[in-house]
């Protein structure tokens, strides 16, 4: 809430402003909120009420906190370009070294980049909420066996005891000619 | 369709919307037997399937486990709080013997061999599985939209005819205020996601109870829509065995109820130690028991004001108020704290969620389960056309995003960013905690339930970014967090609020949650096919 000396009277006209200012001063430029309306009454009577609202007022804020995220400190922005994405396609296989991916990627880094400007030096990175509890392994006992029948018959390609999968050797990218295909995706971006 | 042998009358359709505990000694003074309960919820699943809350039907487990519920009351044992309660199983926990799907092509053909702790948990306690409800794809999403077998709508609003009554003890007392009509257009309310089947589930009164998952609010989200109680509980307390991964390090199996105490008598039965999930610790919550008049006498609740952020709906504020001065009211001690790191919860969640998925799915290759796509002449090639037809674009585009972050390159700048991030974020709760504050108040959700033809203008990924602003945080610190349904605005549709508090204080939030849920008296949907 905008603070007024006590006692002291105030314009209805410069408490408007005052409000405003103090408002603008937590914001960022860009955004500012709804002016805050001041229904006429003399001074003296209209600081009573502000007091007497002070008073009851909720502990709920009344109006947002802008989470703005200053784009001028981030790092500059990371090239997407061709042989990344080759690369990533390549970790990944999912076949999504397309458009639709290339414009997925890219927006996911483009927020990713502002935890840039998080400062976390002498932060230690935290991997599990459990860090400091002590957890329990399991004893290395077998417990459950003899289902080779049920597991087989989860997969669609089975010979007798065997999972089935095509030759390892070959490198899908290399094969699908990629380095082609999104060379002419690219000229249309 | 399912077959409805016994005849079920107007009278125990109604008892499908009481709490458990007035169903559970209906049942054990015979005054309800189990089999006619599980025909009732069976024969309200068929009248709102046209919401598709479920993606499988499971009558005939259910009618067997009711059968055996029957004879126990009839032999005067019984399993406890759950036993013959109708519950719903989110399709992403495994069900041995019943298709597990994950709303995705890649598992729409997988059934496992072996079913998750909780849901084994949930037959050991006699409660009968009716159902796997939809979800968004692997849990991603926020809104029950992408799933492949399509989206679940919420109930509110729906075309579906329901009543609402003024107060669950007097079951005649209607509250005429809020519309209840189908909206026009064909349009209708998203349930919210990724757990949307499930809250429908218990919503409509299909269920009593459902298990869902939240990683990012994706129970406290649908809750909220749905206007039904949704607890994300503490990381740990739950065994995720069986769930299938996320994010190991933030998913948790959520519980919906349409009363807070129906959620505590399941987190006794779920919660525990599990030797085959080595992320549990042990709790004393099996023997859970909230206090029939919870007090709000010397708790200091915080209102974190970062959760007040743009583009949030002044009903939603004005809620948030209205609670947070009743309870300073009665007897607590309510003020405003600041947890800075809020606004890094959404982006850190973006970092993280994508790495750990992209560890966790390439699992799905097609070769030992699940969809396949042939390619006989390369393994690589196999792969890639399988998980491209098997997984959709939210899936593939976090796979990339997560691999890119891990990249080595990358890794610090990213990956070890976020988790700095993570522990700063964990770190505001901490220094909330150790000022005094018992228990935290906020909003859930940024509005009302949103109508699909808005939701759907909207990425997938912008979506959740605004929708999950409230509800990421707690899953980053792993702290404990309740959707608590609070009213309806002037459209008829639920709004909520959320509690948090300490880890390991479950018992205390759902006291808390309890003392709201009594005071504030939402209105209860009675429906009427």
């Amino acid at each position: 809430m905008p603070k007024f000396d006590k006692g002291k009277s105030v314009k209805i006209s410069e408490m408007a402003l005052v409000c405003q200012r103090q408002i603008v001063l937590r914001c960022s430029w860009r955004k500012l909120p709804p002016r805050i309306s001041v229904s006429y009454t003399i001074p003296q009577q209209a600081f009573a009420t502000a007091k007497k609202v002070a008073d009851k007022e909720s502990k709920v804020p009344q109006h947002p906190v802008f989470p703005s995220i200053n784009e001028e400190d981030l790092l500059p922005k990371t090239v997407v370009d061709l042989k990344l994405v080759q690369l990533l396609e390549k970790l990944s296989l999912v076949d999504f070294a397309n458009m639709e991916g290339l414009v997925r990627l890219k927006a996911a880094i483009s927020m990713a980049d502002k935890l840039s400007v998080v400062n976390t030096e002498g932060v230690e990175p935290l991997v599990t909420v459990l860090e400091n509890r002590s957890l329990t392994l399991a004893e290395d006992e077998v417990r459950s066996g003899d289902m080779s029948e049920e597991l087989l018959a989860c997969a669609k390609e089975t010979i007798e005891d065997y999972f089935v999968v095509p030759p390892g050797n070959i490198t899908y990218t290399e094969q699908k000619g990629y380095h082609h295909e999104l060379e002419n995706s690219d000229e249309d971006t | 369709m399912s077959q409805h042998p016994i005849n079920i009358g107007g009278l125990v359709m109604n008892r499908l919307m009481g709490s458990i505990g007035d169903v559970v000694s209906q049942l054990k003074q015979r005054a309800l037997s189990s089999m006619e309960l599980c025909e009732a919820a069976l024969q309200r699943q068929d009248s709102v399937a046209r919401l598709h809350p479920f993606i499988t039907c499971t009558s005939d487990v259910a009618r067997e486990s009711a059968s055996l519920s029957q004879k126990r009351y009839g032999s005067g044992e019984n399993r406890g709080p759950l036993d013959g309660i109708p519950v719903a199983v989110k399709d992403n926990f495994c069900t041995s013997g019943i298709q597990t799907t994950c709303g995705s092509v890649m598992l729409q053909n997988y059934v496992p061999t072996y079913s998750a702790t909780v849901v084994k948990r949930l037959q050991k306690a006699g409660a009968v599985i009716v159902g796997k409800t939809n979800l968004d794809e692997f849990g991603m999403g926020s809104g029950t939209i992408d799933s492949t077998f399509g989206p679940s709508k919420n109930i509110y609003r729906s075309g579906i005819k329901y009543d609402l009554l003024l107060s669950n003890r007097e079951p005649d007392g209607l509250d005429s205020r809020f519309p209840t009509a189908a909206v026009e257009d064909e349009d209708w309310y998203v349930a919210g996601g990724s757990s949307g089947g499930s809250a429908v589930s218990v919503a409509s009164g299909s269920t009593f109870l459902a298990l869902g998952s939240d990683t990012g609010g994706s129970v406290r989200n649908p809750a909220s829509y749905c206007g039904v109680v949704g607890l994300k509980p503490s990381y740990g307390l739950v065994s995720r065995c069986g769930l299938i991964s996320l994010v190991n390090s933030m998913d948790v199996p959520g519980l919906f109820g349409r009363y807070v105490d129906d959620v505590a008598a399941m987190l006794s039965v779920v919660s525990g130690l599990d030797p085959q999930d080595a992320t549990t610790v042990p709790s004393d919550l099996q023997s859970l028991q909230l206090p029939e008049n919870p007090s709000l006498e010397g708790l200091v609740i915080g209102i974190p004001k970062e959760y007040h952020c743009p583009g949030m709906k002044k009903e939603v504020i004005d809620t948030w108020t209205k609670v947070a001065d009743l309870m300073e009211n009665c007897g607590a001690q309510v003020r405003e704290v600041s947890l800075p790191h809020t606004k890094y919860s959404i982006i850190c969640y973006s970092v993280l969620n994508p790495c750990e998925v992209a560890s966790n799915f390439t699992r799905y290759t097609g070769v030992f389960y699940g969809h396949r796509v042939e390619s006989s002449h390369s393994m690589e090639a196999m792969y890639a056309l399988t998980r491209s037809a098997g997984l959709n674009d939210v899936v593939k585009g976090r796979i990339l995003a997560g691999n890119y972050f891990l990249l080595k390159e990358n890794k610090n700048r990213y990956f070890k960013q976020a988790l700095k991030v993570r522990r700063l974020i964990s770190q505001d709760f901490d220094k909330v905690w150790s000022s005094g504050v018992d228990l935290l108040l906020t909003p859930v959700t940024l509005s009302t339930a949103v109508r699909y033809s808005e939701f759907n203008n909207v990425d997938n990924r912008t979506q959740q970014a605004t929708q999950d602003f409230c509800t990421q945080a707690a899953n980053m610190a792993g702290v404990p967090a309740v959707n608590i349904p609070i009213s309806l605005n002037t459209e008829g549709l639920p709004i909520s609020l959320q509690l948090m508090a300490p880890w390991g204080q479950d018992a205390a939030l759902l006291s808390a949650a309890k003392w709201i849920e009594q005071h504030v008296n939402f209105p209860r949907l009675q429906v009427l096919e």
